[in-house]
């Protein structure tokens, strides 16, 4: 009987905490609700349907589905793995929002540079493992594999952002990743430009899908409707809390402008915006030296259009 | 030779056969995993780590329902139903009533779990995946966390006298307990002194069911080294250890039990 008792009151306790914890989680998600919707002006209210349930939470199912979609980039490493086996150097692709700035330069004006190491077929690191010494640890880490093994086939990260996008058309973090894999790294444009459109319908004023719609045109030699996308991006473009990102993703929009003039055959207006990515990053000599090349075929070009270079546009 | 223990396990089997539950779940396995083997994924061919991952998982988790919900009855159940006393009243102690049943819920998830891999086996073969032979070291584990469970279910089973109360606590020790422990040598690695001569004491005492959660090896199992012997001995005796201390646990707590 004191057993029984004892257990009776063992589960009243259990029960009380579990309750208490619903109680907390449940107010958590209303505060982070009504915080997400007051942070909004007015026109960026959350308008996808998941958001009607969960407000700014909607960013979090998408984005649990990248991270998952991550694990598997990693070959399953990566998600809590992180904690076993160290920070990784590179990521699923796009780092969340910007791209591989220093890395794209060196490679000309556009994305094919980018993203090096998901070019790569398949590599093996060991990496160490967490700081905990323990001998159950020990065996763990033998079945709960610590080395850092990336999948030779990336096709099997798009069922995860195949759901994020499906489930959330309006994640533009899960939409600028996708149209990213299915783009470049998987060969299927029409695709990605589906999954970007799905996103803009969402999210019109969304100026990361704008400029991912104008590098996928770019790269499919749509030079015009490229500079159209870059110029709308660049009408909404806003900087985010982090200065320094700001920066690079600013001067990706103008590299991306530049790419698109010079590619039209507008020298001058390509130089112009060439200038503006080495005022927005003066250290990066890839930059300078293409914004030299440009000048030099400028002024080789006798016959060429004078005209400064207006920003490609501002659509609002 | 453990003919009463044979008989106690056997009636579990019939019943397991008799319910519904086993047909459910896999039929559920079928459409859950046939469903996501028909999604088109922007049309890239050759996508098929997802598919046996989802497979690992669904089998584990039914596999689980399964294991408990059969064992986590029996002793509330025939307490409840008052037909304890008479089979106690046979030639049969109760540590081979309690053996019995046991073993009886092991051979109903391993067949559960066979039925299981097979729905799954039959959709990923449809589509063109196979399972590399190094799966299997995978689901070998998983069994042996499933002989964990079970042992731990019956020993709740033997503690409590309600049947929903057994079931409950036994998925919730087993999901939080595989929750937590994957954690706690991130919390100790963190910790110093005392705090982490604590986590360690509990990394140590705590099972650790997740050992035995393989359905990432599963599904990325052309990516897998195989085990050495001694490993085997390891995750073996370790989970027939704690298999151990919870028959213990349950005797103990069954052989004074009055109805």
């Amino acid at each position: 009987m004191k057993r029984l008792w004892a257990l009776r009151v063992t589960m009243a306790i259990a029960g009380a905490v579990f309750l208490c914890a619903q109680m907390s989680a449940e107010l958590t998600v209303r505060r982070c609700r009504r915080a997400c919707e007051a942070d909004l002006p007015a026109g960026q209210q959350p308008r996808t349907f998941l958001s009607l349930f969960i407000g700014k939470l909607e960013a979090l199912v998408g984005d649990v589905l990248l991270l998952k979609a991550d694990n598997y980039f990693h070959g399953q490493t990566s998600l809590l793995g992180r904690t076993r086996v160290g920070e990784c150097g590179h990521s699923l692709g796009h780092g969340g929002h910007g791209h591989d700035h220093e890395h794209a330069c060196h490679h000309g004006p556009g994305h094919d540079g980018e993203h090096h190491h998901a070019a790569d077929a398949e590599h093996v690191e060991h990496e160490p493992g967490l700081s905990y010494d323990h001998f159950l640890y020990r065996q763990y880490t033998k079945i709960a594999s610590t080395a850092h093994v990336h999948l030779g086939q990336h096709e099997e990260i798009v069922p995860w952002l195949y759901a994020g996008v499906r489930l959330n058309p309006g994640n533009e973090r899960a939409a600028v990743v996708t149209a990213y894999w299915l783009g470049q790294q998987l060969d299927r444009p029409e695709a990605a430009e589906r999954v970007l459109r799905a996103a803009l319908a969402e999210r019109p004023t969304s100026w990361r899908l704008h400029a991912e719609l104008g590098w996928l045109h770019y790269r499919l030699g749509r030079y015009g409707p490229a500079l159209r996308q870059c110029a709308r991006a660049l009408g909404l473009f806003e900087p985010g809390e982090d200065e320094e990102q700001a920066g690079l993703d600013l001067a990706e929009l103008w590299r991306l402008a530049s790419a698109c003039q010079e590619a039209l055959g507008d020298l001058e207006r390509a130089v112009a915006c060439a200038a503006e990515v080495v005022r927005l990053l003066p250290d990066l000599s890839a930059a300078r030296s293409r914004l030299e090349q440009l000048r030099a075929r400028l002024d080789a070009s006798a016959g060429a259009d004078g005209g400064a270079c207006a920003p490609p546009g501002n659509s609002r | 030779m453990l003919a009463s223990e044979r008989a106690v396990g056997w009636t579990m089997v019939i019943e397991l056969v008799r319910r519904k539950d086993l047909y459910v779940l896999a039929l559920l396995v079928l459409v859950l995993v046939g469903a996501a083997a028909a999604i088109d994924f922007f049309g890239v061919e050759g996508v098929e780590v997802y598919l046996r991952e989802m497979a690992a998982t669904l089998t584990l988790l039914f596999t689980v329902i399964i294991a408990v919900a059969v064992v986590a009855r029996q002793i509330p159940r025939e307490t409840e139903r008052k037909t304890l006393v008479p089979i106690l009243a046979k030639p049969l102690t109760r540590w081979q009533f309690l053996f019995g049943k046991f073993l009886g819920a092991v051979v109903c998830f391993t067949a559960a779990l066979v039925v299981f891999w097979a729905c799954s086996a039959l959709i990923a073969a449809l589509k063109g995946v196979g399972l590399t032979w190094l799966a299997m070291q995978a689901a070998v584990l998983q069994w042996l966390g499933l002989v964990m469970l079970t042992a731990m279910a019956l020993l709740f089973s033997a503690l409590v006298s309600e049947t929903p109360v057994s079931v409950t606590l036994s998925l919730l020790a087993y999901f939080l307990l595989k929750g937590f422990t994957a954690h706690i040598h991130i919390l100790a690695s963190g910790a110093a002194g005392v705090g982490a001569w604590l986590m360690g004491l509990l990394y140590t005492v705590v099972p650790h069911f997740e050992f035995y959660d393989t359905s990432q090896m599963m599904a990325f199992a052309p990516l897998q080294r195989p085990l050495a012997v001694l490993d085997w001995l390891f995750f073996g005796s370790y989970a027939l250890g704690y298999t151990a201390v919870f028959l213990a646990g349950a005797w103990l707590a069954f052989r004074r039990k009055r109805f």
